[in-house]
């Protein structure tokens, strides 16, 4: 009986959809991510994509997603005959509970488990596709796919089998196992993330459940070589993982089936079923009022239906528990906020607002996706459609009170993130609490973007024949939409939803980044009412649910306001996609991640070899800056003086310059362009006669750097409203081929047909040791920076004059001894803490109210100076200047006698508990001894 | 009136639900009589303007159904064959929420409706009852209670007795009886008694094609002297089948009672009853099935 049961368990679920549509999702998952390059898992460096690491890695992750399929799987088991009525029949058999039950979940599982064999047989199947690139493949070994499908995968399925099967005999509803599986999920990573110290490696071993911990412990000590050829010996704590987690499984299912019982459950029965008192007298059938239909009566329609929509969204367990969840997640997110050495930074705002995005945004998408289905089909579960479509409602009131419903939900979703948000800066302090830039940085940016795909998981809903195929296209489009960024179709264009990068930052806010985003949500926005309104026209009224008869009627539905709806919203699409188009393709370049791959290896191969051609010296430099950081636009007149140190006469010299800085201008005294690569901004001048021995010539030029409009990923980040940093690499044309800069990454490098790896210079190659490291000559420097009045400039050197006049603010700054040839330029409004040492001028330029850490800065740079002078040598400035930048980088930087530092790093650390560490001190005292040690 | 000419729907694989309907339905209560799949739903659908028919007319007064389905849903009161809840919503919301949409929009209108059709319908006691936890009859009477909002001129009401015990259906009938004088009610069911106890005018409808159409009295009338009974064994019912034009077999203290249809006395023990609308209703249902 036993047996009979499993066995047609089993088969029953190889006949479902979900078998069938999880196996191949699973296999397309898996099959990407060894035939595109881009996706890896586990493999990546030397590591091999086949290797018995990488499978294990695979298999492991994948069964942790699988959690929610087994759900499905074994859910399913006992709701079904719930949800159909069917238990009763079943349950009067002779049927034993245990075989009904026991029986039930082992087909379920043996289900569950082969689908899952997608995995292993699209990694084996990847390996021999013809176009992957061989060298990060090795042989395969069965036994590593054994071992991981044996090994890692059937006990995690048997856990996450049992954990669902046991909350769905006891709740006996599919919402509130998929709850469990939010829970369990939850738990999962709050527990990993809480065990993830090298102190407790070894509980972590043993009491992780997926056998993540267990599995990095025993390889964590193993080469590349070892990682592509040995599987761990089943043994130690892996063992003891799967040994005490599968038994923790079947201890699970053993309490499902004690706590089970085939009798109606008590809650069902408690379900105060009504009835009726003895009949009363009533009052005889009096002409009831009539219906009206005019805008009264539309406008009392529209609010109807619109807080049906909401209360069955907002009264429905599941959207609390999601909601719960999320803000549950947050918190412990915003409790924790990123940290360096241990050290939390301050929980700004802006901070909070980035951990919000991260942890709370699965939720919002969730509820977006999982909603559209439950409004969009209501009616039609619940079997109220007979009545509510043949009422008088006009057709709008179908979609519209829905979408602005769903639309409500996701603000009031986004809203509690923020209420959790201000919860956990207000208790953990020393912030702000910026109302404004929740609303503005989070909340509306945020709910655009979902309330733009609820109106996409709507339209799925509406043109397709089930819940589950609209859930199933929401899910494809995700994996599309990852997939061609992958492959380089990255345009805003085409990837419904895409938004440009909005970095934030309180220096500069959120910049001008808003802007391009803002067009392309509006962008969007049109073609999500086009979308609307083909919902609207679709809309499956009456009993009618082909969608051939509906599209049939479309041209009459689309009559009147909603064909004048979709008009106007397809001249914006089309006139607000002209225009993204212009700024991101015509005014900006539109450089693809792939494209730009291309592009380097390109350079390499055209332009290494000039790398060992002599080249002269730069002896001094002059810079002058002209920086319009609205615009933005940077414009620069420079002229460097170079010698021939080459030791033989010169008749060639090589320049080149950024690949997205303009040159109108760039003059080599008594030189000419003899060749010109214009793709790569590289130039070859032959001196008409040649450079003797010692000669000195000129070099002029005159660079624009500038963005026009905005840009279809990231905006420039060098030259913004408040807060620019720029560095003469940028501005100024180098001297000479280096492999600054180059491809690095070994798949990219391969790929692109270049050598794995540029092999550094033997030691004892004399041509390395004729330049410092980072190929910077020694020069004096004049540089003279111009910026908006209200910002303060600054550049390595001292400052000779400082004159504002006509709005502009004009600073000059002059070195007196030489420096290497490595310049920052900075303009912002800045506060100025000051202080003296020993002669020696501190500074800290920082943003206005930034001031929690820069009394802790100037300690630093005291108690450094003493250091460095005692131990190294005495000090060459008489001046040291710390200055802020925008968060848009995550690092300190050393310049002659200038100091550029994140706004993300020191500035913000929370050092109010001192038992932290104090990496403030650190960073600065590090930057301060590259005042001895190769300044970069 | 109602007039629907030439109606005919075949469903995406290929069930022919309806085939050829003509029909003319006066004011008053109109009976479409039927066993289970003969199209009675299929028919009652497309009237309720819920599914397009492949090809027909159906009319109401000067009302082109088919091209103007917002117009009749202004005048339409339905009552579906199996209809369900809304989770959470009490009887009361969700009759004020039905008023709401049929046009019910003024807010002292809508109580008025809701209450006295709470009332009408035995409900007002548990207004405040979540739907989803009523029995079966309750929940119909909160369907008949939606249908009738808003004065409609067209009730279709679709097996609405069924599942009702005998009290609640006599109730249920009453008030149909007391709204159906000047408007047009369709009412179909499979229950003979129902169509005897209300209805002036008839029709049955069985393999999507209308068998029969006339006044009940006129129906029966002309069955008099045609209806013969006996009581036999189980045993002997095949071949009294083969015999005889038997209509109808029922089970009587333990033995079966036939009725055939047959213009002379057919002997053999046969006596005559007089011919209900329930004899009606199967020789014609079994004519339908000899001819087919």
């Amino acid at each position: 009986m036993f047996a009979r049961i499993a066995s047609f368990e089993f088969r029953y679920q190889l006949r479902q959809p979900v078998f069938w549509v999880v196996a191949i999702l699973f296999f397309l998952i898996t099959f990407g991510s060894v035939v595109i390059d881009q996706i890896s898992i586990g493999s990546g460096g030397n590591v091999l994509k086949n290797s018995p690491f990488a499978i294990a890695q695979t298999t492991a992750i994948l069964s942790i997603f699988y959690m929610f399929v087994t759900a499905a799987f074994v859910a399913n088991v006992i709701v079904r005959d719930y949800e159909t009525g069917f238990g009763p029949i079943i349950q009067a058999t002779r049927i034993k509970r245990f075989d009904y039950l026991i029986g039930r979940f082992v087909g379920a599982y043996g289900a569950a488990a082969l689908s899952f064999a997608a995995v292993p047989l699209a990694l084996f199947l990847g390996s021999l596709m013809p176009w992957v690139d061989k060298e990060t493949f090795g042989p395969n070994l069965p036994a590593a796919y054994a071992y991981a499908y044996g090994v890692i995968a059937l006990p995690n399925l048997l856990l996450t089998s049992a954990v669902f099967f046991a909350v769905a005999t006891m709740t006996r509803s599919m919402s509130l196992t998929y709850v469990g599986v939010m829970a369990f999920l939850v738990a999962w990573i709050a527990g990993s993330a809480a065990l993830n110290l090298p102190s407790l490696e070894d509980f972590a071993a043993w009491l992780e459940p997926f056998g993540i911990a267990a599995y990095a412990q025993s390889t964590q000590y193993w080469t590349a070589a070892e990682r592509n050829t040995r599987v761990p010996e089943l043994a130690g704590a892996l063992l003891w993982n799967r040994v005490i987690w599968s038994a923790v499984a079947l201890a699970i299912v053993a309490l499902a089936y004690a706590t089970f019982r085939f009798a109606a459950r008590g809650a069902k029965a408690s379900r105060a079923r009504v009835e009726v008192i003895a009949p009363q007298d009533r009052p005889a059938a009096g002409p009831l009022p009539s219906p009206r239909f005019d805008a009264a009566t539309a406008r009392a329609q529209f609010f109807a239906r619109l807080k049906m929509d909401l209360g069955q969204v907002f009264r429905s367990p599941a959207f609390l528990v999601l909601v719960l969840i999320g803000m549950f997640n947050s918190a412990g997110g915003l409790w924790l906020s990123p940290d360096i050495y241990g050290t939390s930074s301050r929980l700004l705002t802006r901070v909070a607002i980035a951990i919000l995005n991260g942890a709370f945004t699965l939720f919002p998408i969730i509820i977006a996706i999982y909603y559209a289905g439950e409004l969009v089909w209501r009616e039609r579960e619940k079997r109220t459609h007979e009545i509510v479509d043949s009422s008088a409602v006009p057709d709008w009131a179908f979609l519209v009170p829905r979408f602005i419903a769903i639309s409500l939900v996701l603000i009031a979703t986004l809203t509690a993130s923020v209420l959790t948000g201000v919860a956990v800066q207000t208790i953990k302090g020393g912030v702000p609490v910026e109302l404004g830039q929740y609303l503005v940085w989070y909340l509306i940016p945020r709910s655009v973007d979902w309330i733009l795909l609820a109106a996409l998981a709507m339209f799925f809903q509406v043109m397709t024949p089930h819940k589950f195929v609209g859930w199933g296209l929401m899910l494809v489009y995700f994996v599309a939409g990852i997939t061609l960024n992958l492959i380089g179709f990255e345009h805003v264009l085409y990837n419904y939803g895409g938004v440009s990068t909005e970095p934030l930052s309180e220096m500069n806010g959120q910049g001008d980044f808003w802007v391009g985003a803002a067009w392309m949500r509006a962008y969007w926005s049109a073609f999500a009412l086009i979308l609307l309104v083909l919902c609207h026209a679709l809309w499956r009224r009456g009993t009618e649910t082909r969608l051939w008869p509906r599209l049939r009627r479309l041209p009459r539905r689309l009559k009147g306001p909603a064909g004048l709806i979709m008009g106007t919203a397809t001249v914006a699409f089309v006139a607000i996609g002209a225009f993204i188009f212009v700024n991101t393709t015509v005014w900006n370049p539109y450089v693809t991640s792939r494209e730009q791959e291309v592009y380097l290896a390109d350079y390499e191969r055209t332009l290494l070899a000039y790398e060992e051609t002599p080249q002269p010296t730069i002896t001094d430099v002059r810079f002058n800056l002209d920086l319009d950081p609205h615009s933005p636009r940077l414009r620069t007149d420079g002229r460097y003086q170079l010698e021939n140190r080459t030791g033989r006469p010169l008749t060639h010299m090589h320049v080149r310059w950024d690949q997205f800085t303009e040159m109108p201008a760039l003059t080599v005294q008594d030189a000419e362009v003899e060749r010109a690569f214009d793709r790569f901004n590289y130039r070859i001048y032959r001196f008409r006669t040649p450079v003797p021995v010692g000669g000195r010539f000129a070099l002029d030029f005159r660079s624009v750097i500038q963005q026009r409009g905005f840009r279809n990923g990231a905006n420039i980040t060098s030259l913004v409203d408040n807060g620019s940093f720029v560095n003469n690499y940028a501005f100024a044309p180098l001297i000479g081929m280096t492999r600054q800069g180059l491809l690095a990454e070994r798949t990219q490098r391969r790929r692109q047909k270049l050598p794995a790896q540029l092999r550094d210079r033997d030691l004892d190659d004399a041509r390395g040791h004729a330049t410092n490291y980072v190929r910077a000559d020694w020069v004096n420097a004049d540089i003279t920076v111009t910026t908006v009045a209200d910002q303060t400039p600054v550049a390595p050197g001292y400052r000779v004059s400082d004159v504002t006049r006509d709005g502009r603010r004009t600073a000059r700054f002059v070195t007196e001894a030489p420096v290497l040839n490595f310049f920052s330029v900075q303009s912002a409004r800045y506060d100025v803490m000051e202080a003296t040492h020993k002669g020696v001028a501190l500074s800290i330029y920082h943003h206005p109210g930034h001031d929690w850490n820069t009394a802790r800065m100037v300690t630093a740079l005291k108690a450094g100076l003493d250091y460095f002078e005692t131990n190294f040598s005495d000090y060459q400035f008489r001046q040291v200047r710390v200055l802020e930048f925008p968060a848009y980088g995550t690092f300190a930087q050393a310049f002659a006698n200038t100091i550029p530092y994140s706004e993300d790093i020191g500035f913000v650390a929370d050092l109010r508990d001192p038992d932290k560490i104090d990496y403030v001190t650190y960073v600065t005292a590090h930057e301060l001894g590259h005042q001895w040690w190769a300044v970069t | 009136m109602l007039t629907i000419q030439n109606l005919t729907h075949v469903y995406g694989n290929g069930t022919r639900a309806l085939d050829d309907v003509t029909l003319t339905i006066p004011k008053g209560m109109f009976g479409l009589l039927g066993p289970n799949g003969a199209g009675k739903s299929t028919l009652m659908r497309s009237i309720a303007t819920l599914q397009t028919p492949t090809s027909g007319a159906i009319r109401f007064g000067d009302l082109d159904v088919i091209k103007e389905p917002e117009r009749l849903r202004r005048v339409l009161g339905y009552l579906p064959q199996d209809f369900g809840v809304y989770p959470r919503v009490s009887a009361y919301d969700m009759l004020d929420h039905m008023a709401v949409l049929k046009g019910i929009s003024n807010g002292r209108d809508r109580k008025a409706t809701v209450e006295a059709l709470l009332h009408q319908v035995n409900l007002w006691s548990v207004r405040g009852k979540a739907l989803a936890g009523f029995s079966g009859g309750m929940r119909q009477r909160f369907g008949i209670a939606q249908a009738l909002i808003g004065n409609p001129e067209l009730i279709i009401v679709d097996e609405p007795t069924a599942g009702l015990d005998p009290e609640e259906r006599n109730r249920f009938l009453n008030l149909l009886a007391e709204v159906g004088e000047n408007v047009v009610i369709i009412l179909s069911t499979h229950i003979v008694e129902d169509v005897t106890d209300l209805c002036p005018r008839m029709a049955v409808l069985a393999g999507g094609k209308v068998q029969l159409e006339g006044a009940p009295a006129d129906l029966v009338q002309a069955l008099n002297g045609r209806v013969w009974k006996k009581i036999i064994d189980k045993a002997d019912l095949a071949a009294q089948q083969a015999s005889q034009n038997v209509i109808s077999t029922r089970l009587f203290a333990g033995r079966t009672v036939i009725h055939v249809l047959s213009d002379t006395n057919p002997g053999d023990g046969f006596e005559p009853v007089p011919g209900g609308l329930e004899d009606v209703y199967f020789s014609t249902l079994s004519a339908a099935r000899r001819a087919a």
